[in-house]
C-alpha cells in the first residue's frame, strides 16, 4: 500500500493491518495513537461514495462519534487527490453482539454476564439507533455484526460507511443487507441497489436484535412449522410468521423446543414485539421506534429482581418464579453460569434435630363431633285442628266401647250391628297425615343441610391439611437424606463419561458461524442457532434433521463437519474429571440442599400456621354449623310428637 | 516411473447367482510437473447387501478420482494433508447422497468401502473406510498400512455411506519414499495377509511384483489381462468365492 494523505496534505503512515473485509482493510496508524485506525478501500472509490464520505465527516458530531465508528477524516491518494479511505475511532475491547446473545459464546467468553447486562446491552443498542435516526441517517444493513459491545455494556456501531446518509439534502443509499435481518416488506427485493430505506425498516432490525439479546439468541421467525412443505427463514419473515406471537394458529408456527419466550418479559415489551413482527408494523411508522425501546427497556431495568436461589439469575420482577430456574429444571438448559463458589459440605443444618422440632408440633386432631346435645329442644306444638280431632277420636273410642257393651246387655240380638258401628267409630281416628308430611320434609331438608355442613366441617377443620404438610416435609426429609448419595452418583457418572465430556468440551469450541459448511449459509446458521445449535457439540443427527428445511443433505454436511473436527480430538485420560464440572455439580446440589433445608427449617412454623388456621376456622365455623345441628334436632323432635 | 496393473473379478458365488461384480477400482499416474508424478490408486467394494452396491463403488471411485485430481492440480495454494482427505470423502458422500436422492433410494442402498493411496516420490497419503487392506513398502520394509477394519461384529464392516463414516476413516500421511503399493478388496485379504503374523503374506505378492518390476512401461496393459486370469484361476477360486480386486504398483528398479 502506498502512503496516503489527509485532507491537509499531511502524509499518513499506515501500521499493522488489523483486518480485511470485502471492501477494504483496516490498519493501525501509529502516528495518531492507539485510538484511531484507517480504513482503506481495496480499489478506487466512486465519486458518489467520495461525496458520501465527505458528507459524513462534515456531519459527524460528538453524539455520533460516541456510539459509532464514524468517519473522522478522509484519506487521499495524493495531497488533495482522490479519496481512498478514512480515519475512524478504533473499536477495541468490544465484541460483536452475537457473541453475547449466543448462549454458548457468552458462557465461554463472558461467564460473568447476567441477564441484567443483556437488558442493558439491548437498551444501549436502542439508544445508538436513536442517535443515528435523530440525525436523519438510516443504518440500512442491520445485522449481528453491526453492533459491538464493551464489558460495561456500552455499544458501538461499525461499518458506518455503508449507512444511508443524508448530507446537504442528498440521500446516499445503503445498498447491502442480510436476508435474515431484512423486513418482510423488503424480502421480495433481490438487490438493495436504488432502494431507499426508512427508519421503519431499521426498526425491524432493531426489534430483531433486542429479541435475540433478551431471549437467548433465538430468531423470532424461526420455529416449528405446523404446515406442509419447507419454511425457510426468509419465507417465514416475508409471510409474517412470528413464531413467538399471540397468533400462533394463523402463523402455523410455534417456538422451537425449550425456548425462552416473551412470556418472561413485561407485557409492554411483548406488545412491542407483536407490533414489530406482524403486519401492523409494516405500515408506515408501524413499528416501535428506537425511543420506544429505550423507554421500555429502562422500565424493565427498574423492575429486575435477583433470584433467591441463584444470584446469577436476574429476571423481570413481575414474574412469580425465576424463569431461569424453571428452564434449568424443565430442560436442563443452564443459560447463566453461577459464579458463587459452591459452599462446601459443612453446614450447621442438623436433620434429626430439625425433624424432632417438626414432630413436636401437635396436630389439631380430627374435627370434633357436632351434636345438639345440651340444647333444650321443645317440639313445636301441634296445630289446634289436630289437637281437637285427637280429643274427638278419644271420645269416639269411648262411645264405641260403650255402644258394644250396652248392646250386649240390652239387646244381644243387635250385637253384630253394634260391633260394626263400634268398629267404625273406634278406628276412625284423627287425620294428621298432612302435618306429618310437612314435618318429615323439614327433617329431610335439615338432615341434607347437616350432611353437607359436616362434610365441609371435616374437610376444612379436620387435620387433613396438617397431615398433607407433614407428608410434604417428610418427603423433603427423604430427599435430603438421598442427596449425598445422588451427588456421589453424579460424580461417578462424570468419571464414566470422561471421554464424552472431554469430547463435548472440545467440540463446543468450534462455532458454526466461523466455518464454511457447504450449503449452510448465514441464514441457515441463524435457524440452527434458534434451535440451540451453535457449536459442533450441538450438531446431533436427530436434533438437526427434525428442524424444518434441514433434510438428509444438510444434516449430512453438518454431521460430516462435526465428525471431521472430532478426528482432531485426543482423549487425555490423565486429565481426569474437569474440576469446573465437579464444582458445577456441587453448586447444583448445594442449591438444591439449601432449598430443601430452608423448607425443612420453616417446617415447624408452617405446621404451626396450619394448626392455628385449623383451630381458628373451627371457632369460626362452629356458630354456622351449630344452628344446622339444632335444626335437625328440632325437626326430629317435631316429627316425634306426631307419634 | 510408476508401473501399475489392476483387475476386478466377479466372485464365484456371484457368478452362480448371476450377480455382477460389486467391486470397482481405479489406478493411474497423474503428472504434476517435470519429474513429479502422483500415483492414484482406489479400490471400492460395494456392499453385497446393498441394492446398488456396484453403482456406489463406481461413484466412489469416479468422485474420489476427480476430487484428488482437483487437489493435486491446486497444490500451490492448498497443501495435501489430512484435511484434503476429509474433503475427498465429503465429496464422495455428497455425490452418493445426491444420486440416492435422485433415484428415490437411501444412501445405504449404495453402501461401499473405500481404500486409497496417493503417492509422490516424497509424500504418500493412504486412507481407508471399511475392510480390504493396503500394503506398502519403501524398499527396505513392507507393511500393512491399515489392517482390515471390519468393526466389532463378524460379517460386517464400515461404509462410506454411514452417518458417521468420517469417524471410521483411517488416514496415514508419510514422507517416507514409498516405491511399491498394493490395494485389495476383502475378497482376497485372507490370501494376501498373514493373520497369524499380522503382516503381508509375501509369497502372494512377490512373484507378481517381480514380473511387474521387470516389465517395460508400455507392456503393462497386457499384464492387466494376466492379473485378471490369475484372480479367476482355480487356485484362487477354491479359496474365495467373493469378488476380488487387486491393484499393484511399483517404481522399483528390477
Amino acid at each position: 500500500m502506498t502512503d496516503l494523505f489527509d485532507k491537509t496534505g499531511r502524509r499518513i503512515l499506515l501500521g499493522k493491518k488489523l483486518g480485511t473485509g470485502g471492501e477494504g482493510s483496516v490498519y493501525e496508524v501509529p502516528s495518531l495513537g492507539n485510538d484511531i485506525v484507517a480504513k482503506v478501500y481495496h480499489g478506487a472509490v466512486s465519486p458518489e461514495k467520495q461525496a458520501k464520505l465527505l458528507g459524513m465527516v462534515k456531519g459527524g458530531d460528538e453524539s455520533l462519534k460516541k456510539i459509532a465508528a464514524w468517519p473522522l477524516e478522509t484519506l487521499h491518494m495524493s495531497a488533495g487527490g482522490q479519496i481512498r479511505g478514512f480515519l475512524m475511532p478504533k473499536v477495541a475491547g468490544y465484541e460483536p453482539i452475537h457473541h453475547l446473545y449466543g448462549p454458548s459464546h457468552r458462557k465461554q467468553r463472558y461467564p460473568d454476564k447476567d441477564w441484567a447486562f443483556l437488558v442493558n446491552t439491548a437498551r444501549n443498542t436502542s439508544a445508538a439507533f436513536e442517535a443515528i435516526h435523530g440525525h436523519g441517517h438510516i443504518i440500512g444493513d442491520v445485522n449481528p455484526n453491526l453492533v459491538f459491545v464493551a464489558g460495561n455494556s456500552i455499544v458501538k456501531l461499525i461499518d458506518c460507511d455503508s449507512f444511508q446518509i443524508i448530507a446537504d439534502g442528498k440521500h446516499y443509499l445503503c445498498e447491502v443487507g442480510v436476508p435474515h435481518f431484512t423486513p418482510p416488506e423488503l424480502q421480495s427485493h433481490s438487490t438493495f441497489r436504488g432502494v431507499r430505506r426508512t427508519k421503519n425498516h431499521d426498526n425491524f432490525g432493531l426489534a430483531l436484535l433486542v429479541f435475540h439479546v433478551l431471549l437467548m439468541g433465538r430468531h423470532p421467525f424461526s420455529g416449528v412449522f405446523a404446515g406442509t412443505g419447507d419454511m425457510p427463514l426468509e419465507k417465514s419473515i416475508a409471510q409474517f410468521r412470528y413464531a413467538f406471537g399471540q397468533n400462533a394458529v394463523s402463523t402455523e408456527m410455534t417456538p422451537p423446543p425449550n425456548s425462552m419466550t416473551p412470556a418472561i418479559l413485561p407485557e409492554a415489551i411483548t406488545q412491542l414485539f407483536e407490533r414489530a413482527f406482524t403486519e401492523e408494523g409494516a405500515q408506515s411508522e408501524g413499528r416501535p421506534t428506537a425511543r420506544d425501546w429505550v423507554v421500555a427497556l429502562d422500565s424493565l431495568k427498574e423492575q429486575l429482581r435477583t433470584c433467591g436461589q441463584e444470584s446469577a439469575h436476574k429476571y423481570f420482577g413481575g414474574l412469580t418464579t425465576c424463569p431461569w430456574c424453571l428452564q434449568e429444571q424443565q430442560s436442563g438448559n443452564y443459560f447463566f453460569i453461577s459464579l458463587a463458589t459452591a459452599t462446601a459440605g459443612i453446614s450447621s443444618f442438623n436433620l434429626a434435630q430439625v425433624w424432632n422440632r417438626i414432630m413436636a408440633i401437635e396436630s389439631p386432631g380430627c374435627a370434633p363431633e357436632i351434636s345438639a346435645s345440651g340444647l333444650k329442644i321443645q317440639p313445636r306444638p301441634l296445630p289446634e285442628s289436630i289437637k281437637s280431632a285427637r280429643n274427638f277420636a278419644v271420645f269416639k273410642k269411648i262411645v264405641a266401647v260403650g255402644l258394644v257393651l250396652g248392646c250386649l246387655v240390652i239387646a244381644p240380638a243387635l250385637v253384630v250391628v253394634a260391633l260394626i258401628i263400634g268398629a267404625i267409630l273406634f278406628f276412625s281416628g284423627a287425620d294428621d297425615s298432612t302435618e306429618r308430611r310437612i314435618r318429615q320434609d323439614a327433617l329431610d331438608a335439615a338432615r341434607r343441610n347437616m350432611t353437607a355442613a359436616l362434610e365441609r366441617w371435616n374437610r376444612e377443620v379436620g387435620d387433613g391439611k396438617f397431615q398433607a404438610k407433614l407428608k410434604e416435609l417428610s418427603n423433603l426429609r427423604a430427599e435430603h437424606e438421598k442427596l449425598a448419595h445422588q451427588l456421589t452418583h453424579e460424580k461417578q457418572k462424570l468419571q464414566q463419561n470422561l471421554r464424552n465430556n472431554q469430547l463435548h468440551k472440545f467440540l463446543d469450541k468450534f462455532f458454526l458461524e466461523h466455518y464454511n459448511i457447504p450449503s449452510v449459509g448465514p441464514t441457515r446458521k441463524a435457524t440452527l442457532a434458534s434451535f440451540g445449535i451453535e457449536t459442533a457439540a450441538d450438531v446431533i443427527h436427530n436434533k438437526v434433521i427434525n428442524i424444518n428445511g434441514f433434510g438428509p443433505k444438510l444434516t449430512r454436511e453438518l454431521i460430516d463437519w462435526r465428525k471431521g473436527l472430532e478426528r482432531q480430538f485426543v482423549f487425555d485420560p490423565s486429565k481426569g474429571v474437569d474440576l469446573t464440572d465437579i464444582a458445577a455439580i456441587k453448586q447444583r446440589f448445594s442449591q438444591k440442599r439449601k432449598q430443601i433445608e430452608g423448607n425443612l427449617l420453616a417446617g415447624p412454623e408452617h405446621l404451626n400456621q396450619v394448626r392455628g388456621q385449623t383451630l381458628q376456622q373451627r371457632t369460626q365455623m362452629l356458630p354456622m354449623i351449630k344452628p344446622i345441628a339444632q335444626q335437625v334436632a328440632q325437626a326430629e323432635a317435631d316429627l316425634a310428637v306426631l307419634g | 516411473m510408476w508401473k501399475v496393473i489392476r483387475a476386478s473379478i466377479v466372485g464365484t458365488s456371484h457368478t452362480d447367482s448371476n450377480l455382477p461384480c460389486q467391486d470397482d477400482c481405479y489406478a493411474d499416474v497423474m503428472p504434476i510437473a517435470e519429474g513429479l508424478d502422483y500415483l492414484i490408486c482406489l479400490v471400492s467394494d460395494g456392499a453385497g447387501s446393498a441394492k446398488e452396491g456396484r453403482k456406489g463403488a463406481e461413484l466412489a471411485c469416479v468422485t474420489a478420482r476427480s476430487s484428488i485430481e482437483a487437489t493435486l492440480g491446486n497444490l500451490r495454494s492448498t497443501p495435501l494433508d489430512e484435511n484434503s482427505v476429509l474433503e475427498w470423502i465429503k465429496d464422495i458422500r455428497r455425490a452418493i447422497y445426491e444420486k440416492a436422492d435422485a433415484n428415490a433410494l437411501a444412501a445405504r442402498d449404495y453402501a461401499c468401502t473405500l481404500l486409497g493411496a496417493v503417492v509422490s516420490p516424497n509424500k504418500a497419503v493412504f486412507f481407508q473406510i471399511g475392510d480390504g487392506a493396503i500394503v506398502a513398502s519403501n524398499g527396505y520394509t513392507q507393511g500393512v498400512v491399515f489392517w482390515p477394519d471390519s468393526g466389532p461384529y463378524a460379517n460386517m464392516t464400515y461404509f462410506v455411506t454411514e452417518e458417521d463414516a468420517l469417524a471410521h476413516l483411517h488416514v496415514t500421511i508419510t514422507d517416507t519414499p514409498i516405491d511399491e503399493v498394493a490395494l485389495f478388496s476383502d475378497g482376497i485379504q485372507r490370501l494376501a495377509l498373514s493373520f497369524e503374523q499380522y503382516a503381508p503374506h509375501t509369497p502372494f505378492f512377490e512373484p507378481m511384483l517381480n514380473v511387474l518390476r521387470r516389465q517395460k512401461l508400455v507392456e503393462c496393459e497386457a499384464l492387466d489381462e494376466q492379473l485378471a486370469r490369475f484372480l479367476n484361476s482355480p487356485q484362487i477360486n477354491e479359496r474365495t468365492d467373493d469378488d476380488k480386486t487387486l491393484v499393484l504398483a511399483t517404481r522399483r528398479a528390477p
